[in-house]
C-alpha cells in the first residue's frame, strides 16, 4: 500500500515538473500539492512549492523540505537566496520604494530560475513575465501545511483561457482555421449589408434584371453582378453571400443538436452503468452501420408518403432540383408531418445518424470519471447525485464533444452540399448554385476555364468552409488533449 | 469445431442481432404513417383491369393478412417475415419488384466498391506506415499535405472536376459503365456474363479490348471514391505506427541489426493491421454511402439507380425500405469481411485461431 502512493506521488511530481517547464505554475503547484497529500514524507514537492511562492512564503516550504532532509543541497541553497531576498525588500520598504507589481511578478519568477528543481529534469527555461496568472502570496503564507493548501488546488480551472489562447496562436494552421470561419461567420451576419436583399426577388436567388428576359446563359462577371450571372438570371455573388448564411446557420444547427443529443445519451447511460449501457452501445452499433443516404431515402420517403396522404405534394424546379413540399392549408395533423414542418428533414437525418461518437467518447469519459478520486471524494462527503453531474462530470467530459462538434459542422454543410448535387434534398445554396453550373461546366462548349463563375465562387466556398472548420476543430482538440503537450 | 470456424461463426451472428435492431428502428418508423400508406409496402403490381374499388378493397385485405392495425410487435413480425421470404414489396416507380431490381444492379456497385477498397486500402496502409515511420520528413510532409488536400475536396466537387478535365477537356476517361458500342456486344447471347463485373466477364470472354474500355470508365470513379478514404485510413495508420514505433519489440529488432525494411514490414506493419482495419470497419457507412454518391453522378446504373428514380416526388416506400436494407445489409458485409482479413493478417489474432 505504502509503495503504491509512493509511485503515485512519483507520477504526479512528474507532472507538476512537466507543468513548471511550461511554465505553468497554477498546475504545477495543484500537483505537487497532491503528491505532498500521498506521500507527506517526500521533500520533493516542498521544493516545488518553494520555487513556486513567494521568498516570504518559500522560507516555510524549505523549512518543512529540510526537516525531511537535512542535509538537501538544494534546500539550503534556496533560503540562503529566499532569506536574501526578503532582507534586501525589507530594506527598500524601509526606504520607501514599493516594488511595481509586474516587477514583482518578475522577481517572483526569478526563484525559478534560482533553484535546480531536480537533477534529472533540464533547467527551466526562461521565464516571461505573467502578472496575470500570479498567485496570492497571502494564501500561501497562511498555511504550512498541506491540509491548508488543499483548498487550492479546488480553484484550478479546468481551461485556462490565457494559456490557451497563447498555445492555440502559436500554430499558422490555427490562425488560418480561425480566420476562415470568422470570415465566414461575418459574412454570414453581414449578409444584407454586403448584398442587399431585393424584395421583389427575395432568398438567396436574386433574379439580375439587367439581361434581355428569356437570357438564360450565364454571363461573365460585370460590374452589377460582381460574380456574374448564373443560367437562369440569377446573381451569383447574391448567391454565394446568403449561402454562407444558410451554411452557418444548417451546420450549427445540425451540429449543436447532434453534439446534445449524443452527449446526453452518452451521459446518461454512462453515469447510469449496467444494462442501460450495454443497450446504448448495442444501438450505437446498429446505427454505425446505417449509411446516411439510406437515412436520406428513407426519412424522405416517410415525409412523402404523409404528404401525399393528405393530398400534398413535392415540387422541383426546372433543373429537377427538389423545392420543397406543397401542402394544402390546414393540413398538419399528423406527426410526422407536424415534426418535419418544424425542422428540415435533413436536419433530422443527420442529427439521427451522427450522434454515435459523440455518445461513445462521452459514454467512455464519464464511466473512467465515475472512478476518479474527486468524484469518489464528491460522493464520499455525501454531495447529491444532480450537483455531482452538473458541477463535476460535466465540465470534464464536455470538452470532446466540442471539438468533434467544432469538426463536423464542416463535414455536415459539405454533406448537405452533397445531397443537394445529387438531387434527394433541396436546401444548400451552394449546391443549388453548383447543380445550376453543372450543365455549363460538363455541357458541350462549356468547361471549368470558359464558365468559371458558376463553378469556382460555390466550389472555393465550400471547400474552405469545411478547411476552416476542421483547422479550428483540430487546434481546439490539440489545446484539450493533455497528451500533445 | 476448429477455432477458424468458431470465429467465423461468431462474427456472422453479429450481423442478424445489428440486422434485428435496425430493422426494428425503420419499421418503428414507418409507424408513424397511416395503415393505408403501410400497405403499399405489400402491394403488388397493380394490372390495368384494376378500378379505385379494387384497389381499395386489395388494401384492406392487405391490411387484414399482415395485422397493420395491430401493434407494433406483431406488424414487425410479419413484415420480417416476409422480408425473409423474400417479398421486398412492388416498386410502382421502376414497374418491378424490389428485390430482383436491387440484386439486377449489384454488380455494378460490387464492381466499383471492390475496386476502390482494393485500391485504397493498401495505398492508405503502405503510405501511412512509411510516413509515420520517419516522422516530420520529407515523405511525411508530402503525405500529410496530400492527406489534407484530399480531405478537404468534397467528393461530389472532385468528380465534377475531373468529369470536366479528363471528360469533357481529354477524353481519357469517361462516365458510365461501358461505351456504347461494347454494351451493346455485352448484351449479346454469345458473351457469357458469368459474374456481372464486367472486368472480370471480358477476361474470361477473351475480349481485352472491353476489359481496357471498362478499366478507362472505372478509373474517375474508383479515384473519387478511393481518395478521401485513403486520406483518412493513411492518417489512422500513421498516427499508429509513430506509437508503435518506440515500442520495445522493435528497439529490440533493429538492436539484433535487422534492416529498417525488415523491421518496417515483418515487425511493425502487421500491427498496424488491427487497429487500422477497424477504422475502416467503423467508416463502411459512409464508405456505402460515397458509393451510392459517386453512382449517381458518374451514371453508374448500380443500386442507386433504383432510388434515383423512387425520389422523384411519388411515394415509394417498398423501394425506399428495399434500398435503406440493402444498403445495410452492405455496410455488415463490408464489416464482415474486414474482420475476416483482420484475422488472417493480425498475427495475434491469427495465432489464437489457428496454432490453438
Amino acid at each position: 500500500m505504502m509503495t503504491d502512493y509512493h509511485s503515485a506521488s512519483r507520477a504526479i511530481l512528474l507532472n507538476a515538473q512537466n507543468a513548471l517547464q511550461r511554465d505553468d505554475r497554477q498546475a504545477a503547484r495543484g500537483f505537487a500539492m497532491q503528491a505532498l497529500v500521498l506521500d507527506p514524507d517526500s521533500e520533493e514537492p516542498w521544493l516545488i512549492l518553494a520555487v513556486l511562492a513567494s521568498p516570504r512564503a518559500s522560507v516555510n516550504y524549505l523549512e518543512q523540505a529540510l526537516k525531511i532532509n537535512p542535509d538537501s543541497q538544494r534546500a539550503h541553497k534556496g533560503l540562503q537566496w529566499a532569506l536574501g531576498r526578503i532582507m534586501r525588500e525589507q530594506a527598500k520598504q524601509s526606504l520607501g520604494i514599493q516594488s511595481p507589481p509586474h516587477q514583482k511578478a518578475a522577481e517572483d519568477s526569478g526563484t525559478v530560475r534560482m533553484l535546480p528543481v531536480d537533477s534529472g529534469i533540464p533547467a527551466v527555461s526562461e521565464p516571461k513575465s505573467q502578472p496575470q496568472l500570479q498567485e496570492n502570496p497571502a494564501q500561501i503564507t497562511a498555511g504550512s501545511g498541506p491540509a491548508a493548501d488543499i483548498h487550492l488546488a479546488r480553484s484550478i480551472p479546468v481551461l485556462r483561457w490565457s494559456r490557451s489562447v497563447k498555445r492555440f496562436s502559436s500554430r499558422w494552421q490555427n490562425w488560418i482555421g480561425a480566420l476562415l470561419v470568422s470570415l465566414f461567420i461575418l459574412v454570414a451576419i453581414a449578409a444584407p449589408l454586403i448584398s442587399p436583399n431585393n424584395p421583389k426577388s427575395p432568398g438567396p436567388f436574386m433574379v439580375v434584371r439587367v439581361l434581355r428576359l428569356g437570357d438564360r446563359d450565364p454571363h461573365p462577371p460585370d460590374m452589377i453582378p460582381p460574380l456574374g450571372t448564373l443560367p437562369g438570371q440569377f446573381d451569383g455573388f447574391h448567391a454565394l453571400v446568403w449561402g454562407a448564411r444558410d451554411a452557418l446557420i444548417f451546420g450549427l444547427e445540425v451540429v449543436s443538436l447532434t453534439a446534445l443529443v449524443g452527449f446526453l445519451l452518452g451521459a446518461i447511460a454512462g453515469y447510469a452503468g449496467g444494462f442501460l449501457s450495454s443497450v446504448l452501445m448495442r444501438v450505437t452499433d446498429a446505427f454505425l452501420a446505417f449509411p446516411v443516404i439510406a437515412g436520406v431515402v428513407f426519412l424522405n420517403q416517410l415525409w412523402v408518403s404523409a404528404v401525399v396522404s393528405v393530398g400534398g405534394f413535392s415540387m422541383f424546379n426546372i433543373n429537377n432540383v427538389f423545392q420543397g413540399f406543397y401542402l394544402p392549408p390546414g393540413s398538419a395533423t399528423s406527426p410526422v408531418q407536424a415534426l418535419f414542418q418544424a425542422i428540415n428533414p435533413l436536419v433530422l437525418i443527420l442529427v439521427l445518424f451522427s450522434w454515435m461518437p459523440y455518445a461513445r467518447i462521452t459514454h467512455s469519459i464519464v464511466v473512467s470519471l465515475k472512478q476518479a478520486e474527486f468524484i469518489q471524494a464528491a460522493r464520499s462527503i455525501g454531495v447529491k447525485a444532480p450537483r455531482i453531474i452538473l458541477r463535476h462530470l460535466l465540465p470534464n467530459s464536455v470538452t470532446p464533444s466540442i471539438v468533434l462538434a467544432a469538426r463536423d459542422i464542416g463535414s455536415m454543410v459539405i454533406l448537405q452540399a452533397t445531397f443537394t448535387f445529387i438531387g434527394l434534398d433541396g436546401s444548400s445554396t451552394w449546391g443549388r448554385i453548383l447543380v445550376l453550373g453543372k450543365d455549363w461546366v460538363l455541357g458541350p462548349g462549356g468547361g471549368i476555364f470558359s464558365y468559371w463563375w458558376v463553378y469556382v465562387p460555390a466550389t472555393l466556398a465550400l471547400v474552405l468552409f469545411g478547411i476552416g472548420w476542421n483547422l479550428l476543430g483540430d487546434g481546439l482538440s490539440e489545446l484539450l488533449d493533455p497528451r500533445d503537450n | 469445431m476448429p477455432p477458424f470456424l468458431q470465429f467465423l461463426l461468431r462474427r456472422f451472428i453479429a450481423i442478424p442481432i445489428s440486422l434485428l435492431i435496425i430493422t426494428m428502428l425503420l419499421y418503428a418508423g414507418v409507424m408513424l404513417t397511416p395503415p393505408e400508406t403501410r400497405a403499399a409496402i405489400y402491394l403488388p403490381a397493380p394490372n390495368a383491369h384494376q378500378t379505385e374499388a379494387d384497389i381499395a378493397r386489395l388494401t384492406e385485405l392487405t391490411i387484414k393478412k399482415y395485422h397493420l392495425r395491430d401493434p407494433y410487435l406483431l406488424q414487425y413480425g410479419y413484415w420480417l417475415k416476409s422480408l425473409l421470404q423474400g417479398t421486398w414489396g412492388y416498386s410502382p416507380t421502376i414497374n418491378e419488384n424490389v428485390l430482383p431490381a436491387l440484386l439486377r444492379r449489384t454488380p455494378a456497385t460490387a464492381e466499383l466498391t471492390l475496386y476502390s477498397v482494393l485500391f485504397f486500402i493498401p495505398l492508405g496502409l503502405v503510405s501511412g506506415v512509411l510516413a509515420g515511420w520517419r516522422q516530420r520528413r520529407g515523405f511525411d510532409n508530402t503525405f500529410r499535405f496530400m492527406a489534407f488536400v484530399a480531405t478537404s475536396f468534397p467528393p461530389f466537387i472532385l468528380a465534377l472536376t475531373f468529369l470536366s478535365f479528363f471528360y469533357v477537356n481529354l477524353h481519357w476517361f469517361a462516365p458510365g459503365r461501358i461505351a456504347q458500342e461494347f454494351s451493346f456486344q455485352i448484351s449479346d447471347p454469345a458473351f457469357r456474363s458469368i459474374t456481372g463485373l464486367y472486368t472480370f466477364d471480358t477476361l474470361l470472354n477473351g475480349r481485352f479490348d472491353i476489359f481496357v474500355d471498362a478499366l478507362r470508365h472505372l478509373a474517375m470513379p474508383v479515384f473519387t471514391l478511393s481518395i478521401y478514404h485513403w486520406a483518412t485510413l493513411g492518417r489512422i495508420t500513421r498516427s499508429i505506427i509513430i506509437t508503435e514505433r518506440h515500442k520495445e519489440y522493435l528497439v529490440a529488432a533493429q538492436a539484433r541489426g535487422l534492416t529498417d525494411q525488415r523491421v518496417i514490414w515483418r515487425h511493425a506493419f502487421f500491427n498496424t493491421l488491427a487497429p487500422s482495419f477497424t477504422s475502416v470497419a467503423l467508416s463502411a457507412a459512409s464508405l456505402v454511402t460515397g458509393v451510392f454518391v459517386v453512382e449517381i453522378i458518374y451514371r453508374i446504373y448500380g443500386v442507386s439507380d433504383v432510388i434515383v428514380r423512387a425520389m422523384q416526388g411519388s411515394p415509394d416506400a417498398p423501394a425506399a425500405l428495399g434500398f435503406c436494407l440493402y444498403s445495410i445489409v452492405m455496410v455488415l458485409f463490408v464489416m464482415f469481411v474486414l474482420d475476416i482479413l483482420q484475422a488472417i493478417f493480425d498475427p495475434r489474432i491469427r495465432e489464437d485461431l489457428f496454432n490453438s
